[in-house]
């Protein structure tokens, strides 16, 4: 088999068993692998109703077939029922771990039930073996990975939980090759309520390639391709993802303390440009990639990874806090322990508006940046004002009367773009499977950036039908499984070439889009038969009524309905969001 | 937009100087070394006002903005007092004195 | 939805490095991406076609080279030693520059007779002929258009790119009608994206000749299932050759020409904002 290494393994880990699964080669042309394959597997194998940190709750870590071949390709997702929101939820993570599961000869992990004592799993020549992780329990993150490493050999690439993972904290993350993280929707609470604090992954088994010459011209085209665009071979390179700071807020739409306003005064010092310039070490890649995003970053006294922007906003901005060391460090804290970032900045700046609002007696101030790193520990752990932190924004505004200041759309919080500055964002938001996600369909890009076209953002029309279409196109990224910013060089066309190439098999575009269309379906399915409808299609009140005063994007309110019946209809679904008999028909679904 | 309110600052005699604040960010400031600079003007186009950016600068930096035949660069971004040159006349947008524009060469993130 | 294939694309494109100063290194550049494109041609000057031609062995893209280029205002003879010569060395295409000022003079046999010589020392190559619409007006774009065939030159291409304009639909079209299905049309000069690009195709032209050739075959990509806001049409402003006429660029009578188009213009009512 060409592309796939034809191999998944099922693991119980109450009884240690392991076990083949079959997947037909339909089954693998239709969903492809990555998040579609993972979707599709999980919804035959779990319930829409079933509790994610009960024993029977599947995890799923699966790969694609482009995993470990071409460029921007040692990424992995990990997909379960989100403990955060109740949807289906899919993890995407960097690194190296993809393609290091592939080299141990499978495409996907699917694991089940819960150890008795701590365990990590081992993954070599397409065996599964648990191993005694009691030694770990406990550990952050970094040692965790070192120790195991010392076991399994310095080569092997772990992905494990920290404390917070161990608490089962709902937004807990699975961090792997140091500090890449798949951070939202609270998958490493679910290995945590598993016992599994690692997998751990190596081997040297190659990628099957169905065309080698055809794949050499390729890789130099994405070569040259990659390089000459100016995003992804320069921008990204020399000044990360936190460059958006400066344009975000230039915009008037960088969510300052909990989205009451859209200009953050203190921008400039938490920006891409002043990274490079004080914190900046080097850049970073992932396992074959030339783009090189990655900060490997200083302050005086700690070192690590990050600050990505939507860290940089969520421990800075979101909180009215200006202290980059702070940010910073709140960030290596949040790697350190397993916590979605996100998540954790947008809960604090909640729980800061409720504090302020008197709704909570605990005294949280905006712009407190001395307290950030303790209050992030203390929510790994769970104790003191930890253990209400770690319900989520959603559930913390909700115990304290004022569920309205909890900025998430299905439990899951919304990351760093005021929804009044972008209405198709605002769309993106609201009918993202996975809950208040921008990478569903990142309408940033057309809205904002300018690419590949540019949209005026304050108008809705045409955005249903972006939205949808970059939904489903991330969805077939996500599935093959390939690093997103490959999508500001390359289109669809590309995707379905490097498909072919690698596997042999004759995709066409209309196949590819058709692919994804099906995998956002299934997933919409798997939504709605967990209780989730068009009321859920929604954002918070703030978006609907209160209108910023000063910026670029003051006086605009969120005008969802406009949008969401069009969204309903270029979906093939009915008034309620629930996809028609004739929709799923097309799919197969 | 901002011409109502020259306006009214003139009908008071207040004088702006006759100023346009061009701000860099991105690659561009990483480049120049300098986040914003001044030039003296009113009612000059964009593509004249980064002319004379240049020129004030020192540094040519068009490249990152602008492709070889001047146009914009897919995913430049040029503010005017906050709004996209795109959504008005382009480069040939005009600018008074007491305008602040916003140059991003092309960027993304996620 | 556009339905434009990339190979379709790839295959109309002249992949384009004509600068002065461009070293050996720009044109190995240029030809390693033909090569994974799998362009058409490359398109050069004379001093690298040899160059190009080693670069490209066993690749299938041809070569293209320039004669009388920029300008047009050599001799007959000089352009055809050129154009023999580079054919001599490889040469698959010749893109000559029309003598310009004759054509302005109306001295039709000696433009005839120009184009002429270079088709017969470019033998078995094709030639294109280069207008520099930019100097020109309508009535002596359709001339050019004429005398080229009747010449037996195979292509019309709007520009050098080096010359007061770019490709324009509004030209392209206007060629197209001229020379009918049989010959080509090629347009060059300025085309930045595939939005650019896709315009001057549905206008007729049959081949591209272009510097930013990666970026416009990955756009198709990205517009292949473009969604209606992105296929807007264009401000006819934008895309109009009166907008970027040029009195630093161009002979006063032909700025004034298009000036005077613009006036008597249906869209300047609706549009005319840009001429504040």
């Amino acid at each position: 088999m060409n592309g796939w290494m034809g191999r998944i393994v099922k693991f119980d880990l109450g009884s240690m068993t392991q076990e083949t699964v079959a997947v037909g080669d339909a089954i693998r042309r239709q969903y492809l692998g990555g998040r579609g394959l993972g979707v599709k597997l999980y919804s035959e194998l779990c319930s829409s109703s079933i509790d994610p940190l009960a024993d029977d709750n599947a995890l799923i870590f699966m790969t694609g077939p482009l995993t470990g071949t071409l460029m921007t390709s040692g990424r992995y997702q990990v997909i379960s029922r989100s403990p955060l929101t109740g949807t289906i939820c899919d993890s995407s993570s960097g690194g190296n771990f993809g393609a290091a599961l592939k080299g141990a000869g499978i495409d996907g992990l699917i694991i089940r039930g819960r150890a008795a004592k701590p365990v990590y799993l081992s993954v070599h020549d397409g065996q599964v073996e648990a191993h005694d992780a009691s030694a770990f329990w406990g550990l952050d993150t970094q040692r965790t990975q070192k120790g195991i490493q010392a076991e399994a050999g310095s080569k092997t690439s772990v992905a494990c939980i920290g404390p917070a993972g161990e608490t089962r904290v709902i937004f807990a993350a699975i961090m792997n090759d140091k500090d890449r993280a798949a951070g939202r929707g609270g998958m490493g609470a679910i290995m945590g309520s598993k016992n599994l604090k690692a997998i751990a992954a190596g081997g040297s088994q190659p990628v099957a390639i169905a065309d080698p010459e055809g794949y050499k011209t390729m890789a130099a085209r994405l070569d040259r391709i990659v390089d000459k665009n100016p995003v992804t071979g320069k921008s990204l390179q020399v000044l990360g993802t936190s460059v958006l700071v400066n344009i975000i807020n230039a915009h008037g739409m960088f969510p300052t303390e909990n989205f009451r306003r859209g200009v953050f005064n203190d921008a400039e010092g938490t920006s891409g440009e002043k990274i490079a310039e004080t914190l900046l070490q080097r850049q970073s890649s992932c396992y074959k990639c030339p783009i090189g995003c990655g900060r490997t970053t200083r302050t005086r006294d700690k070192n690590g990874e990050g600050p990505e922007y939507e860290t940089v906003w969520a421990f800075g901005a979101h909180l009215g806090i200006s202290d980059l060391t702070a940010i910073t460090e709140a960030n290596y804290a949040c790697n350190e322990l397993g916590l979605d970032t996100i998540t954790m900045g947008s809960t604090l700046g909640c729980a800061m508006e409720l504090s302020e609002t008197g709704a909570w007696k605990e005294s949280l101030r905006w712009g407190e940046a001395g307290k950030l790193r303790d209050w992030v520990t203390d929510t790994a752990y769970r104790r003191g004002i930890g253990a209400e932190l770690a319900l989520g924004s959603k559930r913390l505004a909700a115990k304290y009367g004022r569920p309205e200041l909890a900025m998430q759309v299905k439990g899951m919080e919304i990351p760093a773009y005021d929804p009044r500055g972008a209405q198709g964002m605002a769309l993106s938001y609201a009918t993202s499977n996975r809950g208040g996600c921008h990478m569903r369909a990142y309408m940033i890009a057309p809205e904002i950036l300018g690419h590949p076209v540019f949209l005026d953002r304050f108008s809705t029309a045409g955005k249903a039908e972006l939205v949808a279409l970059f939904q489903d196109v991330s969805s077939v990224v996500d599935s093959a499984v390939l690093c997103r910013f490959l999508q500001f060089a390359v289109g669809i066309s590309t995707f379905t070439e490097m498909l072919r190439v690698v596997t042999g098999l004759d995709f066409s575009d209309e196949e590819l889009m058709t692919i994804g269309r099906r995998i956002y379906t299934l997933e919409r399915l798997f939504n709605n038969r967990a209780g989730f409808g068009r009321g859920d299609d929604t954002l918070p009140p703030r978006f609907f009524n209160e209108e910023f005063q000063t910026g670029s994007s003051r006086h605009r309110l969120v005008r969802l309905e406009e949008m969401l019946d069009d969204y309903y209809a270029v979906r093939g679904w009915d008034a309620d969001g629930q996809p028609l008999p004739r929709t799923l028909a097309e799919l197969g679904l | 937009m901002a011409s109502r309110c020259r306006e009214r600052w003139r009908s008071w005699g207040f004088n702006l100087a006759g100023k346009i604040a061009v701000k860099f960010y991105g690659l561009m400031r990483l480049r120049l070394r300098t986040a914003a600079i001044e030039i003296s003007g009113d009612g000059l186009t964009i593509m004249t006002l980064l002319g004379l950016a240049e020129e004030k600068t020192g540094q040519s930096f068009l490249d990152e903005l602008l492709d070889k035949d001047k146009g914009l660069l897919t995913g430049t971004i040029i503010l005017v007092n906050g709004e996209n040159i795109r959504l008005g006349q382009g480069l040939q947008t005009r600018v008074e004195a007491g305008d602040s524009v916003a140059l991003f060469s092309p960027a993304g993130g996620g | 939805m556009i339905d434009l294939d990339r190979e379709t694309l790839v295959k109309m494109i002249d992949h384009t490095e004509l600068s002065a100063h461009s070293g050996e290194k720009k044109i190995a550049n240029l030809c390693s991406e033909a090569r994974s494109f799998g362009f058409y041609t490359v398109c050069i000057n004379g001093a690298y076609t040899v160059y190009a031609k080693e670069q490209l062995a066993g690749s299938g893209v041809l070569v293209c080279t320039v004669a009388g280029f920029p300008l047009g205002a050599g001799t007959g003879s000089a352009k055809s030693f050129e154009a023999r010569e580079a054919v001599q060395n490889g040469a698959d295409e010749i893109d000559m520059v029309i003598n310009v000022g004759a054509l302005r003079d109306k001295r039709l046999d000696l433009v005839r007779d120009d184009i002429r010589a270079v088709v017969e020392a470019s033998a078995p190559a094709l030639v294109k002929v280069i207008l520099e619409t930019g100097y020109l007006t309508d009535d002596e774009i359709v001339t050019g258009c004429r005398l080229s065939v009747e010449a037996g030159a195979k292509f019309v291409k709007t520009s050098t790119g080096f010359g007061a304009f770019g490709a324009f639909p509004a030209h392209v079209r206007l060629m197209r009608q001229t020379v009918g299905p049989e010959i080509g049309v090629k347009a060059a000069g300025g085309i930045r994206n595939f939005k650019d690009a896709w315009r001057l195709i549905q206008a007729g032209a049959s081949r591209l000749g272009v510097s930013a050739s990666v970026g416009i075959v990955e756009g198709l990509s990205f517009y292949k299932f473009a969604p209606a806001a992105w296929l807007e049409e264009e401000v006819p402003c934008h895309i109009c050759p009166s907008r970027f006429a040029n009195l630093d660029k161009q002979p006063k009578a032909v700025y004034a020409y298009y000036k005077k188009k613009c006036l008597a213009c249906p869209h300047l009512e609706p549009y005319n904002k840009f001429y504040e």
